[in-house]
């Protein structure tokens, strides 16, 4: 969902200090062909805990994350502690909110393509075919970068955070976001316009 | 009498497989190796500014859309009564790569003055990895040999050709690295397309709207606006800038005032888009005809597994 509201945030233009988008893993096609499974992928999680670390195990064991450590710091934030069961629940029941989830992703690609500032889109590449979820047009037009993460589930922040921080950078220096620029190697010297 | 039956030899068994291709039948494992020592030994004599004589008809992105790639035959001529010149992206999102680069490999070992196959920003090991040719191979060879044959005979593609000294070619655009064709012609080609530099741009960058070199949106390559293009024509004695690397809706689209025009050879792009494709015609006499064209008619796609969704709210 994080994605989507990204997405929204940046097409509104009412951020004039928003220098880049990246989405993670969020495609409308694949997002709204996959909503009528969803009801059953929650009720398929287990729902309750003993301890945070046993949620934490469930989370790579079974759920969808890879990497225990990263885990460790994100799961325990999504628990709440319910003292009539005496364990841990889900903080938010996802379930109650299917009435938004269209509306979540309904015209997400329009309004991610008409977003002005550089965009990357990147997806997980245990999505099979992970290159038929992108925005076919817009990517062949040239309008974003899309970079396909091997080995890595949904949550590629997580799974492969070494990986995941060194393509932001690569982002934000490639885009000029920040104080400095970078020379352009070769003989002439163009001159960038600053939008 | 034995060399000329040797060679009466070899184009027979060339025949065969061109014919088989031809029918979206992929050649051996043997055959695919053999296919391209043969090409490696006539590639890496062209020149990185590979010169094309006219008539030629000029063909952008085709993507493994075979049956589509079997149209433009079908509409464009057969080779070898008619030149070919194709800007690259033979692999990749389309279901048939195997067979579309094998086919076009094959028809420029069988005739290779009469057609030049030029290295866009797919024909890489990198790319080839995430946009499926190297799932493709394994799919349909168990194993990633023949992925890895064709992805080392991409090193020795050229990357640019020059139609009768006026039309330059080429899959992507220009690099503020090059000003003279000279420049293009003294680098070593034969490597992995490099992220940066000036063999990326010629493969990844874009022209714009926009005046001066501009950062691309793809991550690669740059953009560059119509004064950039008249100062690389003007320094070379050039007429026109023929590219691909961008799907165009109508198949072919101007640009900088009739001085690059993009050309897509690719219809209804991965079989969604909706887009028409388009082939350009050089005669004799340097007119330019464009032909556009539409899908060949569907013969059910082959399965491709897709996953249960995963979780993402």
């Amino acid at each position: 969902m994080g994605g989507s509201i990204a997405v929204h945030v940046a097409a509104r233009r009412s951020l004039s200090t928003l220098a880049g988008l990246l989405v993670v893993d969020v495609v409308e096609g694949t997002a709204m062909t996959s909503l009528i499974h969803m009801q059953k992928i929650l009720s398929s999680r287990m729902q309750h805990f003993s301890s945070i670390e046993k949620a934490i195990e469930w989370s790579v064991r079974g759920g969808s994350l890879r990497n225990i450590d990263s885990a460790r710091v994100s799961i325990p934030a999504t628990l709440k502690y319910d003292d009539s069961k005496k364990c841990y629940l889900y903080r938010t029941e996802l379930e109650k909110t299917e009435q938004y989830w269209k509306g979540w992703y309904e015209g997400l690609s329009d309004k991610f393509l008409s977003c002005p500032v550089p965009k990357l889109l990147l997806l997980a590449g245990t999505r099979m075919p992970s290159w038929m979820c992108g925005h076919t047009i817009g990517q062949m037009q040239g309008k974003f970068q899309m970079a396909v993460v091997r080995h890595t589930g949904h949550a590629i922040q997580e799974d492969v955070p070494d990986e995941f921080a060194t393509l932001i950078v690569n982002f934000i220096s490639r885009n000029q976001i920040g104080p400095h620029e970078i020379e352009i190697p070769g003989p002439r010297k163009p001159a960038f316009s600053k939008p | 009498m034995g060399a000329n039956s040797m060679l009466s030899e070899s184009s027979h068994d060339l025949d065969d497989q061109i014919s088989q291709l031809m029918q979206c039948k992929p050649l051996s494992e043997q055959q695919v190796r053999g296919l391209c020592e043969k090409a490696k030994e006539i590639l890496m004599d062209e020149s990185n500014v590979q010169p094309v004589k006219s008539p030629v008809t000029i063909c952008g992105d085709i993507h493994g859309q075979f049956h589509d790639l079997a149209e433009l035959f079908r509409i464009g001529g057969k080779c070898p009564d008619t030149n070919y010149l194709f800007m690259g992206d033979y692999v990749d999102r389309g279901y048939y790569s195997v067979e579309t680069v094998s086919l076009l490999v094959a028809l420029k070992v069988r005739y290779p003055q009469r057609i030049t196959i030029l290295r866009g920003n797919h024909e890489s090991r990198q790319i080839t990895q995430v946009y499926g040719f190297y799932d493709e191979c394994l799919r349909k060879y168990g194993n990633a040999n023949v992925w890895k044959t064709f992805t080392d005979l991409f090193d020795f593609f050229p990357l640019t050709a020059l139609v009768e000294s006026e039309i330059f070619c080429l899959h992507g655009g220009l690099s503020p690295s090059i000003e003279t064709l000279d420049n293009i012609r003294n680098f070593d080609r034969v490597q992995e397309v490099p992220h940066e530099g000036p063999m990326c741009d010629l493969l990844w960058s874009d022209p714009d709207d926009r005046c001066g070199w501009g950062i691309s949106p793809r991550g690669a390559g740059y953009t560059f606006g119509q004064d950039i293009s008249e100062q690389f024509n003007h320094t070379n004695s050039l007429k026109l800038i023929a590219r691909a690397h961008q799907l165009v809706m109508d198949g072919f689209n101007w640009a900088h005032e009739q001085k690059v025009v993009t050309i897509f050879s690719a219809p209804n792009y991965c079989y969604r888009c909706g887009n028409m494709a388009s082939i350009l015609e050089v005669d004799d006499c340097k007119g330019h005809t464009f032909i556009q064209f539409e899908p060949a008619p569907r013969r059910g796609e082959p399965d491709v597994t897709r996953r249960t969704p995963d979780y993402f709210l």
